[in-house]
């Protein structure tokens, strides 16, 4: 019952042999050597397991890998140089936005992925950034820290100053 | 340590323990792979009960076994003679039977496994443990914990009558005069819902059995293996000396990973079974059924008495603690971390506390969690306070004034016993209103009260202790001294003059490796990135600390960073006495230098004595060869009295939280406007690192205070089984958090640091449930439930309107 | 026989997964395997469902190469067209919706998270037949029309007739959705989704999306829909009738809502009590409408 599927992976081309059944998340874990994406809910709530398909965030644990055939996939471990990325880790880093790690990668792509859409057009909100987030589940650092490092790298990456309205 | 001009500590050093996470390269539990020459893994999958209360009357495994690539499939039955020992539970006084790791007989909860698969792959284990067939007969499911005492309930566990664990009472003082002379006593009930710690990564364990060398290698993502690994290695029957556990990166656990162990276990007895590493990593709905998870179900009935100027003379509770289906090994210590805080911030003399613990038929709740019972008792100190300003008319600021412990009255011994080290309540009050403006926050509520909107402005000046001792476990046990709850370090110093400290516990996010960094600088007066802090990953290799957990690590490692560099410095000098022929009266250590305090011409680095220490031991007497020390300390206090007064908890931060919410009446809805907090937990050794910690447990708080409970069905099935069905706070429910700090030191340790972690989630119920209360003033609606959730609120309101 | 909702690790189940190259080839899969085969959009409801044991199918019916001809948003005279493979993405970011279709551009951009409304379908949201799906509750306030398609043909199910109860559509063996038909509502209208959600990411509690004309400050044309409050989303017809013609005020809306009490039959469940979802109802239509209104 195995089929094989080929896919992009971080840029290269891969093949692997997979049942209908497994997950893309799992496949990634067991077979191609990827560990940022994680199994933390598993019914699409929580964010760590995102992974970017075809430049959209998805969540892995929710795609059989058998739909990924041609699709371009992209993880935490492909984006060594990216500039949003490498931007955000930064300020993750000097904020303080990590304590146990474990959602890190989900919120890091999260993130990414709201900057890329707002790059060309720099209005962003911090309701805006706490929306986006809300996919992303996260215990230990109650979020806030998270936000302000968005916020900081929405401003390096822009110039422009994140809105924090929140009037009563 | 009365200088205060520190280069590292306090300072918003940058945490060097998240940066591997930034890439992806944490080594958690389902990343780990055993050593490859290893025999293959195997992978567990529960059948776990659908019925809350039920006997098993049979189990059929042939289908499953038939199933290709399945191993073994065994029921609670067949592991029976694996256990070595009974499963500990901590409540010798109950004649349960022997709780096992997996269901024999009879299943008291949903979720409970019933029997185990093991296959090659987890997808295999998991579908053939859809093959089992088990056949149930249903027993009538015990929900509430009041129905759960009556007579006539059924008993979950025989012998246990009314279904109670352990009952208890605790009289200090004289509560009887003190209600006499009372002019007011305020009465009410109050209930506080079960919730659970929901770390984002699940517990999971792998387990090795050697059958050559009879060890045990065990990694987990446990919050303290040093304890839960000798725990482990009684059941399974291999001697402690042989039990390897080893610390993962955990993924959060507030406690949900400390009282647990039954990833190890499990995984440790197919081990001994099957001779192969075997892993089980659970999902969400087992962490939040299938075993030990979640806290603090109970119900309080409490009377205060006080005069009518405010003065609280007494304080009388009687507390019904749901414990669900079975006790643990931290059971019943809820119900005395307390005691540590009983009294709160007040100066309260006469306490009266009964405990009545009870079996229900839902998930056991003797995991600890982050603030394991300080919560929950905080949350009704304070809704006293505010009751009784309403009854005499007194302000809510006022009267807390008014009964506060003062400056001068430190060290404060509570009827408890516990004694709080230091604080400035008073003077955090103070600054706590000034920093909220909260003139004009009443200001704002009233004009949007014209408006219709109602704004609430809470108020809550709530203690938080810190530094864990397990004495606590010794209540039930009175024949067991129990009063020993140390911290340990290594400090090496290597021949270029850079100190390795090596730690002894477990983390699960806290970044020890950068403020144990910190401290050792500064303690040094040595650059920091001459210090590298190094976790010592097997419990064998390590020494005696009791991991983190009751908010102990940073103010222990305050105190043994500063015993360590201090015997340090003491070598140092006795060294530098031989080598530079000076004696040791007129030597000290200052800034990496040994030097004569009566000739400034003789002096040694520490860099040049680390070099001699480490390759010239030659010219130094034997006794001080190598620059090392390891210093085993014990948490400054720890005893119970024979009056039953608990000392354990020396340290006592102090936070005064003021929450502004907005209360929509048409829906019942609740939003967090602005948080202000006011903190004082001694001095901060990174205010970066601390702020995070602050902001996560308060968010633990928001949660337990109007977001989300764990929820069953009148069948006992549970609802709560995924994060959407418990609520779980996410971004977009956060408010602004402002904190800001004030420092009053422990004088018990080197810096003064005090432990912090908690300190959210036992101050923000109250504060929260304060600030809802404020907002529904014009209705005299009162909060007496948590959490808030909009039905209750609504159903309060119109009981209120009729 | 297990607790089977704890498991969302693994999918337990085993099944053939088919790649239809085209709508024909799907309709034929259909026709074979009837009930044994299950259409695969976004997946963000059918894998939850199979990892917990509430599906369970024999086939799997990817949909992933009709993407093209299924995802669309067009706008005609009189109404705007949607594919049925249209992610929630796509219509939160279209304009079109934005501008005409407020109601829907609102309940879309706050469904799930962004990861879920990347990749979960329109049809797919639709033909789960959640009581409380939020899309659904603004397409009923628009009077939208679902075109279903089959081997033999097609045909047009006004969506107040698609939902039977929860879980439950008017789809036949071998039907597929694949267009939903939004007719523009009158020119000068405004509209207005509202939900509660206990947190971000929770199905609603209650939700609601109206649509109000005003003619010289009376109400010339009102839709009121809501979510979570009945076996499937209700429209309020008999508030709406009580409200036609006259004007929005704080005074008409109150009557209303004892009128709306009787058109909504909510149950207790871990989200609230019924008790509450009434009054909360009534609390959350009166706001939305107290919005478009001005009042």
């Amino acid at each position: 019952m195995k089929k094989p599927v080929e896919f992009i992976l971080n840029g290269r081309r891969v093949r692997v042999e997979v049942e209908p059944n497994e997950l893309l998340l799992d496949v990634l874990r067991e077979k191609l050597g990827i560990y940022s994406p994680k199994y933390a809910c598993g019914d699409g709530e929580c964010g760590a397991c995102v992974v970017f398909m075809d430049g959209k965030a998805v969540l892995s644990c929710l795609l059989l890998a058998v739909e990924v055939e041609g699709r371009e996939i992209t993880t935490l471990e492909g984006l060594d140089g990216d500039n949003v990325l490498e931007k955000l880790r930064e300020k993750f880093s000097e904020n303080h936005a990590v304590q146990c790690g474990y959602c890190t990668p989900g919120f890091l792509l999260a993130s990414r992925e709201l900057l890329l859409r707002k790059l060309k057009n720099p209005v962003l909100t911090r309701s805006e950034i706490k929306d986006h987030l809300k996919g992303n589940l996260c215990r230990c650092t109650g979020y806030l820290q998270i936000v302000e490092a968005v916020e900081m790298a929405f401003k390096d990456l822009t110039g422009k100053e994140v809105v924090r309205e929140e009037k009563v | 340590m009365s200088e205060r001009k520190f280069r590292y500590v306090g300072k918003p050093i940058k945490a060097l323990d998240q940066l591997k996470f930034l890439y992806g390269r944490g080594l958690f539990i389902d990343d780990f792979k055993p050593p490859s020459t290893l025999p293959p893994m195997l992978h567990v999958a529960l059948v776990t009960s659908p019925y809350a209360h039920a006997r098993i009357k049979s189990i059929n495994t042939s289908e499953a076994k038939k199933t290709p690539g399945v191993f073994a499939v065994l029921t609670g039955e067949e592991l029976v003679p694996y256990h070595k020992a009974p499963l500990p539970i901590n409540t010798p006084q109950v004649p349960t039977p022997h709780q096992y790791i997996i269901a024999v007989g009879k299943v008291r909860h949903y979720g409970e496994p019933v029997a185990v698969v093991l296959a090659e792959d987890l997808k295999t284990a998991k579908i053939a443990a859809g093959k089992v067939k088990v056949e149930y007969e249903p027993l009538r499911a015990v929900i509430d914990p009041e129905e759960a005492i009556k007579d006539g309930t059924p008993l979950l566990h025989d012998g246990v009558k009314n279904n109670i664990a352990y009952r208890d009472t605790f009289i200090y003082g004289d509560v009887d005069k003190a209600f006499a002379e009372a002019d007011v006593v305020y009465r009410d009930r109050f209930y506080y819902h079960r919730s659970t710690s929901n770390p984002v990564e699940p517990l999971g364990a792998v387990s090795y059995y050697d059958k050559l060398t009879g060890e045990m290698h065990c990694w987990s993502n446990w919050q303290n293996p040093r304890y839960l690994a000798g725990l482990a290695a009684a059941v399974l029957g291999v001697p402690p000396a042989r039990y390897h556990a080893y610390r993962l990166d955990s993924g959060g656990s507030f406690g949900a990973k400390y009282a647990v162990m039954y990833t190890a276990i499990l995984t440790g007895m197919l081990s001994i079974l099957t001779g192969r590493p075997v892993k089980y990593f659970e999902t969400r709905g087992e962490y939040l059924a299938s075993w030990h998870s979640g806290g603090e179900e109970r119900i309080y009935y409490v009377e205060a008495a006080a005069k009518k100027d405010g003065t609280i003379l007494a304080l009388k509770e009687k507390i019904i603690s749901d414990y669900g289906a079975y006790m643990g090994v931290y059971s019943p210590g809820q119900e005395f971390n307390p005691f540590a805080q009983w009294t709160g911030a007040y100066k309260i003399r006469n306490v009266y506390i009964e405990v009545c613990c009870v079996f229900t038929n839902k998930t056991p709740t003797s995991s600890a969690q982050r603030g394991f019972g300080a919560p929950q008792q905080a949350f009704i100190v304070e809704r006293v306070v505010d009751g009784l300003a309403e009854m005499l008319g007194i302000d809510r600021v006022e009267i807390r004034r008014r009964n506060f412990i003062q400056p001068h009255e430190f060290p404060y011994v509570l009827p408890t016993g516990n004694i709080y080290d230091s604080g400035d309540y008073p003077t955090v009050l103070d600054e706590a209103l000034k920093f909220s403006k909260f003139d004009e926050l009443k200001k704002m509520q009233e004009e949007m009260r014209k408006k219709g909107r109602h704004i609430g402005i809470g108020l809550a000046a709530v203690p938080h202790r810190s530094s864990y001792n397990i004495i606590e476990m010794a209540v039930p046990n009175p024949t067991v001294e129990l009063n020993v709850s140390p911290a340990a370090i290594s400090l090496r110093v290597n021949d270029v003059g850079q100190v390795v400290a090596v730690c002894y516990f477990a983390q699960s996010g806290q970044s020890h490796r950068t403020d144990v960094a910190q401290m050792v600088a500064d303690s040094l007066r040595i650059d920091i990135n001459d210090v590298n802090v190094v976790i010592e990953d097997d419990v064998l290799c390590s020494s005696y600390d009791a991991e983190p957990g009751g908010s102990r690590q940073t103010p222990m490692m305050d105190l043994l960073v500063g015993e360590a560099t201090k015997r340090l410095k003491e070598k140092l000098i006795r060294m530098a006495s031989v080598i530079l022929g000076w004696d040791i009266e007129h030597l000290v250590y200052e800034d990496g230098w040994v030097k004569a305090t009566n000739n400034p011409e003789k002096k040694i680095s520490l860099k040049e004595l680390a070099f001699i220490a480490n390759w010239q031991k030659f010219k130094i007497p034997m006794e001080d060869v190598g620059l090392e020390v390891h210093v085993v300390l014990n948490s400054p206090s720890s005893r119970v009295d024979p009056q039953r007064r608990f000392y354990f908890y020396p340290f006592m931060g102090f936070t005064v939280d003021i929450p502004v919410v907005e209360v929509d009446i048409e829906t019942g809805t609740v939003k967090l406007l602005k948080y202000y907090q006011v903190h004082d937990s001694g001095t901060i050794i990174n205010p970066l690192v601390a702020r995070g910690q602050i902001i996560g447990g308060l968010v633990h708080g928001m949660n337990d205070a109007y977001l989300g409970e764990i929820m069953y069905d009148k069948d006992g099935k549970m609802l709560s089984t995924n994060f959407g069905t418990c609520f779980f706070p996410t971004s977009k429910e956060i408010p602004e958090f402002i904190i800001e700090f004030h420092e009053t030191p422990s004088p018990l340790n080197t810096f003064g640091a005090k432990g912090l972690g908690e300190s959210g989630r036992i101050s923000a119920p109250a504060a929260i449930a304060s600030a809802i209360e404020d907002a529904l003033k014009p209705f005299g609606v009162k909060i007496k439930e948590v959490p808030v959730t909009p039905d209750r609120l609504i159903k309060e309101l119109l009981e209120k309107k009729r | 026989m297990l607790a089977q909702d704890l498991e969302t690790r693994v999918i337990p189940v085993e099944f053939e997964y088919l790649e239809p190259k085209n709508l024909p080839e799907v309709l034929s899969i259909l026709n074979k395997y009837g009930d044994q085969a299950k259409l695969l959009a976004g997946g963000t409801d059918l894998i939850v469902g199979l990892k917990k044991g509430f599906t369970s199918c024999k086939y799997i019916v990817s949909l992933k190469n009709l993407t093209k001809e299924l995802s669309y948003i067009t706008s005609e005279s009189d109404k705007i067209r949607i594919g049925a493979l249209t992610t929630l993405r796509e219509i939160e970011d279209s304009q079109l919706v934005k501008d005409k279709l407020q109601a829907l551009h609102e309940a879309t951009k706050d469904m799930g998270s962004p990861m879920i409304r990347n990749i979960a379908t329109i049809g797919g949201n639709i033909c789960n037949a959640s009581p409380a799906a939020d899309g659904a509750t603004a397409l009923l306030a628009f009077d939208a029309v679902l075109k279903v398609v089959s081997s033999t043909g097609e045909r047009l199910v006004p969506i107040d007739k698609f939902f039977l109860g929860p879980g439950k559509t008017a789809l036949k063996p071998g039907e597929i959705l694949t267009e939903i038909q939004v007719p523009l509502p009158p020119e000068g209208s405004k509209s207005k989704f509202l939900s509660i959600k206990r947190t971000g990411i929770s199905v609603s509690s209650v939700c609601t999306a109206v649509a109000v004309k005003l003619k010289a400050s009376k109400i010339d044309y009102i839709s009121i829909s809501l979510g979570a409050v009945a076996p499937t989303p209700v429209r309020a017809r008999k508030t709406e009738q009580y409200l036609k013609a006259r004007e929005l005020s704080v005074t008409a809306l109150d009557e209303a809502m004892a009128i709306l009490e009787g058109e909504i039959s909510p149950i207790t469940d871990i989200r609230g009590t019924a008790e509450w979802r009434t009054y909360a109802s009534k609390g959350l239509v009166k706001k939305a409408l107290r919005i478009i209104g001005g009042v």
